[in-house]
C-alpha cells in the first residue's frame, strides 16, 4: 500500500478517524463499564465491605483503561487511570478516598465528553 | 511488501484497533487471537511474519506465552513485540529481559502503530 503522497496519508487518516469512531461507539459501554467498577471499589472501601475483591478487579479496570483511552484521543483519560491503577496496587492504601473519587468522576467525564472526530 | 502479523490480546477492543490501524495504513493481513493459547495456536498455523503479544491477560500472560514460543523451533523464529500498558522502568526492563524484540507501551496512536513496527523489526 502506497501512503507516501499527502492525499492518500489524509484518506487514510480520515479512514482511521471514522472507523475509531465506529469502535468508541461499540466499545463505550465497556469503557463505561469499567469506570462503575472503580467506583464500585471506592465504595467498598468507603464501606469497608468486600474492599479486597473489589480492589483488585478496580486495578485491572483502571490498567486496561489506562491501555485504550489515549487510543481513542484521551491522553487525560489515560493519565488519570494509570495514577488510579497505582492507587489500587497490592500494599497501597487508597485512603484519600474523596481525591479518588474526584479521579474517578473526573474520568467520566472525560470519556463522556470525548469530542466526536466525524 | 504486505506482511502478516498476529496480535495477541485479550481486550476486543485494543485487537480491534490495532487491526484496523495496521490493516488501513499499512495493508498488512492481520490474525488475532484472544488468550495465549489461542495465539501460540494460531502462530503454527499462520507463521506471522511478526507477533504482537500483550502483557497481561488471564490465564497465560504475554510472558508466559512468549516462552512457550521460543521453546517450539517453528514460532521460536518469529519476532515478537511485547504491549504493554505498565509504563514504570522497572517493568519495561523486566519485559525487555524476557528476550522479546521490543516493548511498546499502550496507548498506541493507530496512525503510527505500523511504522513504529516497521522500525523495530527493519522492514522500513
Amino acid at each position: 500500500m502506497d501512503n507516501s503522497d499527502p492525499t492518500s496519508q489524509l484518506q487514510t487518516a480520515d479512514s482511521i478517524s471514522l472507523a475509531m469512531e465506529r469502535l468508541w461507539t461499540r466499545f463505550l459501554p465497556e469503557i463505561t463499564q469499567r469506570i462503575t467498577v472503580i467506583e464500585s471499589a471506592i465504595d467498598a472501601i468507603e464501606s469497608n465491605h468486600g474492599a479486597d475483591n473489589l480492589r483488585g478487579q478496580a486495578q485491572i479496570a483502571a490498567h486496561k483503561l489506562a491501555g485504550s483511552l489515549g487510543t481513542f484521543g484521551l491522553r487525560q483519560g489515560t493519565e488519570i487511570a494509570r495514577l488510579i491503577e497505582q492507587i489500587f496496587a497490592p500494599g497501597e492504601d487508597p485512603t484519600n478516598i474523596t481525591t479518588l473519587r474526584e479521579m474517578t468522576k473526573q474520568m467520566r467525564s472525560i470519556i463522556e465528553n470525548r469530542p466526536r472526530n466525524v | 511488501m504486505s506482511r502478516r502479523i498476529l496480535i495477541i490480546d485479550d481486550e476486543d477492543d485494543i485487537r480491534q484497533v490495532a487491526a484496523l490501524s495496521l490493516e488501513t495504513v499499512a495493508g498488512w493481513d492481520i490474525i488475532v487471537a484472544s488468550t495465549g493459547a489461542q495465539g501460540i495456536q494460531r502462530a503454527l498455523e499462520n507463521l506471522p511474519d511478526a507477533i504482537l503479544l500483550d502483557v497481561m491477560m488471564p490465564g497465560m500472560d504475554g510472558p508466559t506465552t512468549f516462552r512457550e514460543l521460543q521453546k517450539n523451533p517453528v514460532t521460536a523464529k518469529i519476532p515478537v513485540i511485547l504491549l504493554t500498558a505498565k509504563v514504570q522502568s522497572a517493568d519495561q526492563r523486566r519485559f525487555a529481559d524476557l528476550g522479546v524484540r521490543a516493548v511498546l507501551t499502550k496507548p498506541f496512536d493507530p496512525l503510527t502503530l505500523s511504522s513504529q513496527i516497521e522500525r523495530i523489526l527493519g522492514w522500513a
